[in-house]
């Protein structure tokens, strides 16, 4: 049983919010600003926060630092605000994720089981295994198996976009340009090959992303190519 | 080498000199006719005299080649000015005569004593004056050794010095300055002319014209000041200004309007960021204000959805929800995006871009939508790279904004045209595409926002699509560049 504490100066969020959790099967407290929030953590057994951002008195970034000082437990940050900046800031000062508002539901859930997931299992898994697994946050192949995984769910991919998948995540951050993959998947060069592998990335991330509008792993950088964004 | 040629040139001079004065010597014998040795002396004569010759144009040549390479044969005589050199050469000269005459009134040596005397000091003469003249040779190196020459040109650099340190001084402050001098000159003249009883009237009126004189230039040289700190106080920098000394009441006045015009920009200046930061607050607040309840709208209609209520109607009902909540959202971060954009609130990292690889990969995005309207992409000017100025994700968004539109609103089964087009650098990517429904409407009214064209008001989107398109290229240095023409619409994205 694992415990979730849900943390928005918003009461209507905080009660959606645990509806869908409770629905998971995990324990959840709730707290309407930073302070209540840390009270619980110094009481309780907490195993993953979803932390909201804008909040009076403490905001979501000073609440974060403080939690740091103590516990190591993953925060999903839930933001308003979806400028790059922000987020990366966010992450810089040790969280583990973000997710928009509005959110959507299947995303939400199935983020905070696989961030869960993870804390759990940290050291759990043998050398062996590692070496085939490429991971990046919560999407996961095994080289072994050619099985993918986004936060627990198995993903179905043809053979191209696995291998396309597979070329982005074993060098997470580079940009790789429309020509390079193909070259590097089709083994010929590439002679206006680059809107096939347009297509190709856009199916790709319809399959991995919750929201192919917003992608979280799947970035495109306009003007130069692809990457996976760790 | 050095040393070879030092000890080489040492010896050529030794016998130089001792030819010299063998010759002389013997030139002497003969004509007083002293010792009868006279073809001796006709012998020693012509072989020394030609010895010494070719010796003197050896020594010559040596010093020519010498001169200024820094090599050992150049003397110290070489560093001199030449009228310098010439002058202690024939301070030499006259050197020896005196010796020659000491010698030969106080000491019994007799008559021999003239040549020696006499031909050395002739000897060392030449040698001296030719010897550094050669050294001099070539290159413009006589001119530049020569003291007047030096002189002139420190005289030039002094006057230069003074008219640049003074550019305020405009010609006309130049003359007066000019005129003051000969003023004073001419008084000091007069002054010096005049007998006792006006003696004391002339300096008192020097005096008087010094110190009006005085005054001016005084002035002058504050007003300079002055300009000097209201320059560096229109262009904003204020560190550059400086405090004037013993300054006049008038300059007082002026530097005290300088100091209000500060005041007032700094005020202007913190006005303009608090503007700014207001802007920033308040589309973070709005953005906010709006997105939270929008959550809640979103997330309980989805919690009613998964009721699964066996009421017909209500399901009905919810699914009017579900899309009416997606386009409010659509809507709110359209709004936040060009309110960002036009309140010029966006990061923009302007680098590099390739505009081929862009619309490659916007083909891909967009090709299932506008196969779904039988939509023919036809792109031109993609064959090599085209590098723009651009921020890849803005440039990003306008493309689709436009051709998001173009897949909304272009007729079934028509071709769509992307050319990229280069000249008179500029890099222009139009968009041209075959209007579905009559376009009753002008481009100007259609980039406004909120406006669409009649007939697509059925259909999604919110109306700020060109709008935003528009801010962003302007933000990105570029313009977009909309016509109408009957059904045809283009739309250029101009760098």
């Amino acid at each position: 049983m694992y415990n979730v504490l849900i943390c928005d100066d918003d009461k209507d969020i905080r009660n959606a919010l645990e509806i869908y959790l409770s629905g998971q099967d995990y324990r959840i407290f709730k707290a309407e600003n930073g302070e209540a929030a840390l009270k619980v953590l110094k009481e309780n057994e907490i195993h993953l926060v979803l932390l909201d951002i804008m909040m009076p008195e403490m905001d979501g970034r000073v609440c974060l630092t403080k939690i740091r000082e103590f516990s190591n437990v993953p925060v999903i940050f839930l933001t308003a605000m979806n400028e790059e900046t922000d987020i990366i800031m966010g992450l810089g000062l040790g969280a583990d994720d973000y997710i928009t508002k509005p959110f959507n539901a299947l995303e939400l859930t199935a983020r905070v089981a696989s961030h869960i997931r993870r804390y759990d299992r940290l050291g759990g898994m043998n050398k062996q295994e590692e070496s085939n697994v490429l991971r990046v946050a919560g999407l996961e192949i095994n080289d072994a198996t050619k099985a993918v995984m986004l936060d627990g769910n198995p993903v179905n991919l043809t053979k191209t976009e696995y291998e396309i998948l597979k070329l982005l995540m074993s060098h997470p951050g580079q940009v790789f340009s429309p020509e390079q993959i193909y070259e590097n998947i089709w083994n010929e060069e590439c002679l206006g090959g680059e809107s096939t592998v347009a297509v190709h990335i856009r199916h790709l991330r319809e399959k991995i992303e919750y929201d192919p509008g917003k992608p979280r792993y799947l970035k495109v950088v306009w003007g130069h190519g692809y990457k996976i964004e760790d | 080498m050095e040393k070879n040629d030092k000890v080489k040139y040492s010896i050529i001079t030794a016998l130089y000199y001792a030819a010299g004065l063998a010759g002389a010597t013997g030139i002497f014998d003969l004509w007083t006719g002293l010792s009868g040795y006279e073809t001796i002396c006709e012998i020693v004569c012509i072989v020394s005299l030609f010895a010494g010759m070719v010796l003197f144009a050896t020594k010559l040549n040596l010093r020519y080649r010498g001169a200024g390479k820094g090599m050992p044969v150049s003397t110290i005589t070489d560093l001199l000015p030449f009228e310098i050199v010439l002058g202690l050469a024939f301070g030499g000269f006259l050197g020896t005569l005196a010796l020659m005459a000491f010698i030969y009134n106080y000491s019994g040596m007799g008559f021999d004593v003239i040549p020696v005397c006499g031909g050395a000091g002739v000897l060392f003469f030449l040698d001296m004056v030719t010897g550094t003249l050669a050294s001099r040779a070539g290159e413009k190196r006589f001119r530049d050794s020569l003291l007047v020459v030096w002189l002139g040109r420190k005289i030039l650099k002094l006057a230069e010095a003074f008219f640049t340190k003074f550019p305020v001084l405009s010609g006309l402050e130049k003359v007066s300055a000019g005129l003051m001098i000969i003023q004073v000159i001419s008084l000091l003249a007069v002054a010096s002319h005049t007998t006792n009883g006006y003696l004391e009237l002339a300096f008192l009126l020097f005096l008087l014209t010094v110190g009006i004189d005085a005054f001016v230039l005084l002035v002058f040289f504050q007003m300079k000041d002055v300009k000097k700190n209201l320059k560096a106080a229109a262009l904003g920098k204020y560190d550059d200004m400086y405090e004037i000394k013993h300054m006049l009441p008038q300059m007082k006045d002026y530097m005290a309007a300088i100091d209000d015009i500060e005041v007032g920009q700094k005020n202007a200046a913190e006005r303009l960021l608090k503007s700014e930061r207001m802007k920033t607050e308040l589309i973070t607040n709005v953005s906010h204000d709006l997105r939270t309840p929008l959550t809640s709208i979103i997330n309980y209609v989805d919690l009613l959805d998964r009721e699964k209520l066996d009421n017909e109607k209500a399901s009905e009902y919810i699914e009017v929800l579900k899309r009416q909540s997606s386009k409010l959202k659509k809507l709110t971060d359209d709004l936040i995006e060009v309110s960002k954009a036009s309140s010029g609130n966006i990061e923009m990292k302007l680098e590099d871009c390739d505009v081929s690889v862009l619309i490659g990969q916007a083909e891909g995005e967009f090709s299932d939508k506008l196969k779904a309207r039988d939509l023919k992409l036809e792109i031109s000017g993609t064959e090599e790279p085209v590098n723009v100025t651009a921020d890849g994700r803005y440039l990003w968004r306008v493309f689709d904004n436009l051709l998001s539109n173009i897949s909304k609103y272009a007729m079934k089964g028509s071709r769509v045209y992307i050319d990229v087009v280069r000249n008179e650098g500029h890099t222009s990517v139009i968009f041209k595409n075959i209007s579905e429904e009559k376009l009753n409407i002008t481009a100007d009214e259609l980039m406004e926002r909120f406006v669409r064209g009649d007939s697509s008001r059925t259909t999604e989107g919110s109306g700020l699509g060109l709008s935003i398109a528009d801010s962003l290229m302007r933000m990105m240095k570029g313009e977009l560049v909309v016509t109408v023409d009957g059904d045809l619409f283009k739309a250029e994205c101009r760098f």
